[in-house]
């Protein structure tokens, strides 16, 4: 019940930051020093059809009105229209984001399934050659520009090995599963084509590695960290006098202890993530939001661009709110 | 004058040296701090060191491999890659000094005040900082600098305005501890206005935590800085700079893995030593874990 009112609470408090986001993002769009109208109507259309665009857009209302126009179209999932193909910016984001989600959701997974295990054995075996292998691994990590690491993965997998594709989902040639997640990994198990799905699992290792490093670095520190922390205190002492077997103690007494600044950061890597995907995405050709904001950044497509920054961060703030629901079921201790 | 100077400031120049002295028998903070002297005097001394020029093409000699004349190799127009990454050593640690001085300067007077004043300003100041992280920061400096149009000095603005809630938040903690020291209630005694009070009592003591964040923040930027390079938004061509120099050797990756391959590797040499000394600097600073 306490949880409850808490989330409630939280919801409550969501409404002034989404309000905030909204007009930051509004500000930022009309601070375009170029006219929204003109790019709209093309360099050679007259005056007088500029004029009309403008008016026909609302660009001639005075701001505050049209800042509450944009709000009402915003909760009705009205992003505006591209400039590039003329088509609803919340449709082609639509499309693109099932192949970013699959990216994130499987980076996602590598973090998980790779950091936290490293991290126990960086901290159980402290000052050992491994902990320093990590530690290492880690500085690489997170001083690693995304965008290079993706080109050295290409070079290393693609050129020289030829073990792994270098771009897109699956090979050219290849039919997309039919349409039910959006997602290929699923899809292509739901038609049950093992070869389909085992393209899809080739395709995705590499941008899926290099998006996940910074993320596994953080990871695998703050695992470490915390589980050292939480190795020092007494009840450990204790276990340990009573007997209970050492992996134990290790796996159950110390990481449940330090699971929460793991979600923290966990929560918080998925947001950025999503950020991250912007350069992967551009670097392996995945056809994912990322790859499609950037094309938008070439055409200096400002209602797509913006259309992507509000959706990113309306997810960013989602998150961050569902971790610090997921505090509140784990640390009982947390009283709000 | 000397004299005075040493026996007014004779606590924080002890300290100082006692920093110093720390940092010197923490191995990583002597790496970090090699190989940010090493890119700062390559930056510095560019045109002199510097085999060719960065920006002269020479079509004759273009894309070759990397060999005695041409250390690094040569780009589509012939030019230097050895002589360009130096060059952009310039750029992407100007970049990086700039933004920390912006967003540290500018973080530190909002997080100060909002402090020290408290109740509703300190609300509305962090609601206000809330809305700017509920962004990631990539996203967020991507969409100011398309706005504010593709060039250098946008791409600064955009990152260091990212950067501004990191200080901000920080330095609102240190000042609300300050804040209840008694020497400030002496000042607020004295008659000393609150923005005289924030500016030479609050901001002072919260000065080398602003260092030590800027430290470790100078790697974030300088990556973020070059990702908006490489997706077109920073520095624009014929400069030579770490991120577009890869945008653009990302194009000749299959046959000519030098092209991309070195500026990315000074990127990533550089930022590694921001964050070893950064790290190394903070553990020395931290009273509960200095050693």
């Amino acid at each position: 019940m306490r949880i409850l009112s808490y989330i409630l609470k939280r919801l409550f408090y969501l409404i002034p930051v989404l309000l905030g986001v909204t007009l930051l993002v509004f500000v930022i769009s009309h601070a375009i020093p170029g006219d929204p109208a003109r790019m709209m109507a093309g360099q050679k259309a007259s005056r007088e059809a500029v004029d009309n665009l403008r008016r026909s857009m609302g660009l001639d209302r005075p701001l505050p009105e049209q800042y509450l126009k944009y709000v009402a179209g915003l909760v009705q999932g009205d992003l505006g229209f591209s400039i590039r193909n003329q088509r609803p910016v919340m449709e082609d984001i639509l499309d693109f984001f099932p192949a970013t989600l699959e990216l994130t959701l499987v980076s996602m997974i590598l973090c998980v399934s790779v950091g936290v295990p490293l991290g126990i054995i960086s901290a159980v075996r402290r000052n050992r050659p491994i902990d320093h292998v990590s530690r290492v691994f880690s500085v690489f990590g997170v001083s690693m520009p995304v965008f290079w690491l993706g080109l050295m993965l290409l070079l290393l997998f693609y050129r020289n090995l030829g073990w792994l594709p270098g771009s897109g989902r699956l090979d050219i040639g290849l039919d997309p599963p039919a349409h039910a997640t959006g997602l290929y990994l699923i899809d292509t198990l739901l038609a049950g084509s093992a070869d389909k799905f085992r393209n899809a699992l080739l395709h995705i290792l590499m941008p899926a590695f290099c998006l996940s490093y910074v993320y596994l670095a953080i990871i695998t520190r703050i695992v470490r960290s915390s589980m050292i922390s939480v190795m020092g205190l007494d009840f450990i002492t204790t276990a340990r006098a009573n007997g209970i077997a050492e992996t134990v103690i290790t796996l159950k007494h110390c990481l449940k202890n330090s699971l929460i600044p793991t979600v923290t950061i966990t929560g918080l890597s998925i947001g950025e993530l999503l950020g991250g995907a912007i350069l992967t995405e551009t670097i392996f050709n995945w056809p994912g939001m990322g790859k499609y904001v950037v094309d938008s950044v070439n055409f200096l497509d400002f209602p797509a661009i913006m259309g992507f920054t509000l959706v990113v961060s309306f997810v960013y703030v989602m998150i961050n709110l569902a971790v610090d629901v997921v505090y509140a079921f784990l640390d009982p201790q947390i009283r709000y | 004058m000397l004299d005075e100077f040493r026996r007014q400031y004779a606590w924080q120049i002890r300290e100082f040296f006692f920093t110093v002295k720390l940092l010197r028998r923490n191995p990583s903070a002597v790496a970090g701090f090699v190989i940010i002297t090493v890119m700062v005097a390559m930056a510095i001394m560019a045109p002199v060191l510097a085999p060719f020029n960065p920006i002269q093409i020479s079509l004759s000699e273009r894309l070759s491999p990397p060999g005695g004349t041409h250390w690094f190799g040569t780009d589509e127009l012939g030019r230097d890659i050895f002589t360009r990454v130096m060059y952009g050593a310039r750029i992407s640690l100007w970049i990086g000094v700039l933004v920390v001085g912006i967003a540290g300067g500018l973080g530190a007077v909002i997080g100060a005040v909002s402090g020290y004043l408290g109740h509703r300003v300190d609300n509305l100041i962090m609601r206000v900082m809330d809305v700017v992280l509920s962004f990631p920061p990539l996203v967020l400096a991507m969409a100011l600098a398309a706005a504010l149009g593709p060039s250098l000095n946008n791409a600064i603005l955009a990152v260091a305005f990212v950067m501004i809630p990191k200080f901000a938040r920080m330095v609102r903690g240190e000042a609300l501890a300050v804040k209840e020291k008694q020497f400030i209630a002496a000042a607020r005694a004295s008659g000393a206005g609150s923005f005289w009070i924030v500016w030479h009592h609050v901001l002072p003591n919260c000065f080398s935590s602003v260092i030590v964040l800027g430290t470790l923040i100078l790697g974030e930027t300088i990556l973020i800085a070059a990702s908006l390079s490489f997706i077109g938004l920073g520095t624009q061509p014929p400069t030579p700079e770490w991120g577009a120099m890869i945008s653009v050797g990302r194009k000749f990756l299959m046959d000519q893995w030098w092209y991309a391959t070195f500026p990315g590797l000074f990127i990533l040499v550089t930022v590694i030593g921001f964050n070893i000394f950064g790290d190394a600097l903070r553990d020395v600073l931290d009273p509960r874990i200095r050693r």
